[in-house]
This record gives structure tokens, sequence and C-alpha cells, in this order.
């Protein structure tokens, strides 16, 4: 049985139709490549959090860039300076928890906190290999090597997922944070 | 073959309405809560000319009362302003709004020069999906588009926003072909007060150098201006958090005097603006309150009206009526947040956790 001019007309219009549909339905899906990047950088950095050789031990606790905020928070204790700020249009908040010389800033993902930065602020504390602010240009290179970029006025090093940056003033550390590696 | 023509046309006409209506469904609507994503968009909506144009980020959408500059001098005014509004959009924004007035002076508050380079999609999306299609809005997504964002995804915002349609909820709907206005003339209203704390210490930069990138478009704004004989004027907003570095102000200081800008550092002048930081803030002193925003306006309303040759339009029956029916918007948003206070405590209606 053949179909009439315009039974085929209405299948053409039909697989058309479909066609467009599926189009819609597969827009919807595609998204969800997007959402899933997103998921594994956040794993992967929680991951690399291990991995690098930059971080800082402080009473008995490693406290790594990439790591989940509140756990380590609570094995810090509760003895904190504690600063938030919305972002604006609430866009994230940002938190500062100092405990003394130390202050830990994170950065939120699918609303969890994870370490951002870490600074040290002054003296009192130094870094697991033993520079604190005070310590020269000749010292830092003695305990971390020559391989981590050098300027005039920072000298950075980076591994796994961390940057470890020493700001310097006068051939002097200034400043020293460690920072999630870009 | 001609009806075979219509069938076909037909057909892509209803696949373009469907298209049509799914992006107008799934887009962002910004109506509650976060309502920042509709500033942009409202100032086209404006049916009279403004003197003074603002442009930036919330430090200036939340610390200027315009109605406040219009009740006490007469001055017609718009703050063309987004949340972390980048200085190159600052300045296609003010490229855009020149298509439709010249005003007789521009505001810019320079926070924004801290940031060199694209920083945040959502951001983006809600200073840039609210523009009018021009070369501006073009310009202004090649040059703030991050790496992992497609510039089709700003022509066609369905394909970046078609997953929301688990997200969608009753403001979709209802507000699929109109919008409420969110604000005052481009100012964010905000009554309720939470004191100014301790703010961190601020961290050690390695280089205080603003970026070339952001300088090159205040520059170019600068030019702008200029070439159509509008006077500019460089702000720093009072509020200290996030931190403004003495070495930024110095370069934004030397930068004014080598082009013959204005630029004021309102920070310093806390005090003879009458703020009280206890008292004029909503967010324990990121931004002001209205309280404090009011106090603003009547101290930089006053210092307009002494150094440029604005009019006072109070007195014009065609500004005056169009500016009274925002005096009573103003007012009415003002009394219901005020209302919301006194009984709950918080606003229910206002900010992130607007439920109603």
């Amino acid at each position: 049985m053949q179909l009439s001019k315009g039974g085929t007309r209405m299948k053409k219009v039909g697989k058309l139709f479909i066609v467009c549909l599926a189009t819609m339905i597969t827009l919807c899906g595609c998204d969800q490549g997007k959402q899933n990047n997103e998921e594994s950088q956040i794993k992967e950095n929680i991951d690399r959090a291990e991995e690098s050789k930059y971080y800082l031990s402080i009473r008995g606790v490693d406290v790594r860039i990439g790591s989940k905020l509140d756990e380590t928070i609570e094995k810090l204790g509760d003895d904190y300076t504690y600063f938030e700020a919305d972002s604006c249009a609430f866009q994230g908040k940002d938190k500062i928890y100092t405990y003394g010389s130390i202050a830990i800033l994170n950065y939120q993902a699918e609303e969890i906190d994870y370490i951002a930065t870490i600074e040290i602020k002054d003296d009192l504390v130094s870094t697991n290999e033993g520079i604190s602010i005070g310590s020269t240009r000749e010292d830092v290179i003695n305990a971390y090597g020559n391989e981590g970029e050098l300027t005039e006025t920072s000298i950075m090093y980076v591994s796994g997922n961390t940057c470890l940056k020493f700001i310097m003033k006068e051939d002097k550390v200034n400043y020293i944070s460690f920072e999630i590696a870009k | 073959m001609k009806k075979r023509i219509v069938i076909c046309s037909l057909v892509l006409i209803i696949l373009w309405a469907i298209l049509y209506l799914e992006q107008r469904l799934v887009v962002p609507k910004y109506q509650r809560g976060v309502i920042e994503g509709s500033m942009v968009e409202e100032y086209y909506r404006e049916k009279l000319d403004h003197e003074v144009l603002f442009v930036g980020d919330c430090e200036v959408y939340e610390n200027f009362s315009t109605i406040e500059m219009w009740n006490d001098y007469g001055i017609t005014s718009y703050i063309r302003g987004s949340s972390q509004q980048l200085v190159w959009q600052s300045y296609y924004l003010l490229e855009d709004a020149l298509r439709y007035e010249k005003p007789k002076v521009v505001v810019y508050n320079v926070l924004a020069l801290k940031y060199n380079e694209p920083m945040n999609e959502a951001y983006n999306r809600m200073t840039l999906d609210g523009m009018k299609w021009s070369f501006s809005k073009v310009n202004a997504i090649k040059a703030s588009m991050l790496e992992d964002e497609s510039f089709i995804e700003y022509v066609f915002p369905l394909l970046r926003y078609h997953s929301r349609w688990s997200e969608l909820t009753e403001d979709d709907l209802k507000h699929l072909f109109s919008k409420d206005y969110v604000t005052h003339n481009g100012y964010y209203m905000r009554v309720d007060t939470k004191p100014q704390g301790d703010f961190p210490s601020p961290p050690v930069l390695e280089d205080y150098t603003l970026g070339a990138n952001a300088m090159e478009y205040l520059q170019k704004m600068v030019d702008l201006c200029k070439s159509n004989d509008i006077q500019l004027i460089l702000i720093k907003a009072p509020t200290v958090y996030p931190h403004w570095y003495e070495e930024w102000d110095a370069q934004v200081v030397e930068f004014a005097q080598k082009n013959e800008v204005s630029y004021i550092n309102l920070i310093p002048l806390q005090t003879e603006i009458g703020l009280d930081m206890s008292r004029d803030t909503y967010d324990a002193g990121l931004h002001l309150n209205t309280q404090g925003a009011e106090k603003m306006a009547r101290y930089f309303g006053e210092y307009l009206i002494e150094n440029y040759e604005l009019t006072d339009y109070r007195d014009n029956e065609l500004y005056a009526k169009e500016w009274s029916k925002k005096v009573d918007f103003y007012n009415d948003m003002k009394k219901q947040q005020q209302d919301e206070l006194e009984k709950y405590g918080r606003l229910i209606s206002f900010g992130v956790n607007a439920i109603k």
C-alpha cells in the first residue's frame, strides 16, 4: 500500500518534529558535561591536597590548600577570630579564621568551604622548613632550592595544588602565603 | 512545492516560538533574593535623561541614594551599576548609555581597577545579559569572557541556562515577559543595620601596580568623556573593605592629575560626610544602608551642584511628574522594609534570603 501525498507530507513533518524534540532534549542534557567538569575539578583539587609537599603544620595539624575548611578548623580548635563577608550578589562568602599569627581563607564550591589561602602574618610562626618573616633570600633558597620562580620582590614554589609564596622587601621575607597554584 | 515551503516555514516558526519561550522561561529573572542581575536592563526603561551617570560596582549602587539627590537638589541621576562590574564593562556600559543620552557628569568608582582580567562567569552574566545588543555589548562580552565561556551562549542564553528546568520557580512564570523594578534609578535599597566590626589586616601584595588592561580602559573612559564634553569624576567609595591600598590610591591620584580629571577618595571623609559606621551600614561595613546612602547623597550632591553646572529639575513639570513616581516607589519600599524589620526583626522580602 502506498502512502498518499498528504500522508508522505505528514510523515516528513513528523520526522522534522522528532528531530526538533530530540534537539531540545539534548540541550537539556549537555550542560551535565559542564557540571561534571566542575565536580571533577573540585575532586581533583581535594585529591591533590595530599600530593603537595608544601603545607603548614601547626598544633600538630597539617593545614593543606584544597582540604575541607571545617574539618581543619575542628582539629585546630575554637580559639580563633572569625571574619566573614558576603561577596557581591551573594556569590559565595569570604571566611577568614585567624589563629594569632596564622590566617586561613576559604573558597566555596557547591556550598562547601575549602582552604584557599594560608597566611603567616608575623615572625612567631615559621614554615615547616623553618622560614619565617625576616628570613633572608638566601635562607629561603637554602631551604627550598633554586627551582622556584625568583623575582626581585618574590620567590614562589609550586608543588601539586599549592603555591608557596614569599614576598620580599629589601631582600628579607615580608610575607608568607600558601595559595592555590594556578 | 508552495505547500511544502509553507509547511516548512510553519514548522520553523513553531520551533522558533518554542525555543524563544523556553529561553524566556529558563533565563534567571533576578526578581527575588539575588536581584542584581536585573539592574543593567532597568536602565532602558527610563523615560527621561539624566545629568549625572554613575558606573561601577556595588560601591556605587549601594552607597548613593539617587532619590535623595533628587529630593535635596533636583539632580537627575542614574547608577548603571552591577555586581563586581569590571572596568571594561563600565566603559562599555557608558558607551552604551551614550547612545541614549549625554549626561553632564559621569562618576566612576575606582575599586574595580584591582581586577585586570576576567574574573567570574556569574558576575559576567549579571552585567552583560541585561545589555541591549549593540557593538558595545559585543565588545563587552569579548573583553569579559572566561576561557570556558563562549560567545554563542550570550547570543542564545538558552544554551547556558537550559539546565534550569529543574530549578524553575513561580517567579520564572510570573516574570516570563515583564519584570518589576528592583532599584531606584539604579540604587539598591537596604534599610537594615549591622554595625561595622573589625576587618582582618590586608594581605601584603607582591606588586601594587594596577593592571595595564584595567588602566587602559580607564584611559578609554577618560577619552570617551572628553570627546563627548562630559566631566568625569573618579571616586573611591567611603567603605574600607575590600581594602583600598595607599599604593593604588597614589596611582589613581597621579592618573587623575595627568588627565586633568577629578578624583575624590571618600574614605578619609567619612566624618565630614556624617557617616557613623555603627548605624549606617547593613552588612558590617561593606556597604552603606539607606540611612548612610542618603547621607552620602546629600554630601556628594552638594559637591556636584557647587562644582558642576547642574540643573535643579524640581521645577520642571515633566521631570517633577516622572520623579514623583520614583519618590513614591522609594518611600513605599522604605516603609515596607521598615515594617518588616519591626515585625520580624529582619528583612524577609529583600536580600538573599527573601522568601516572599
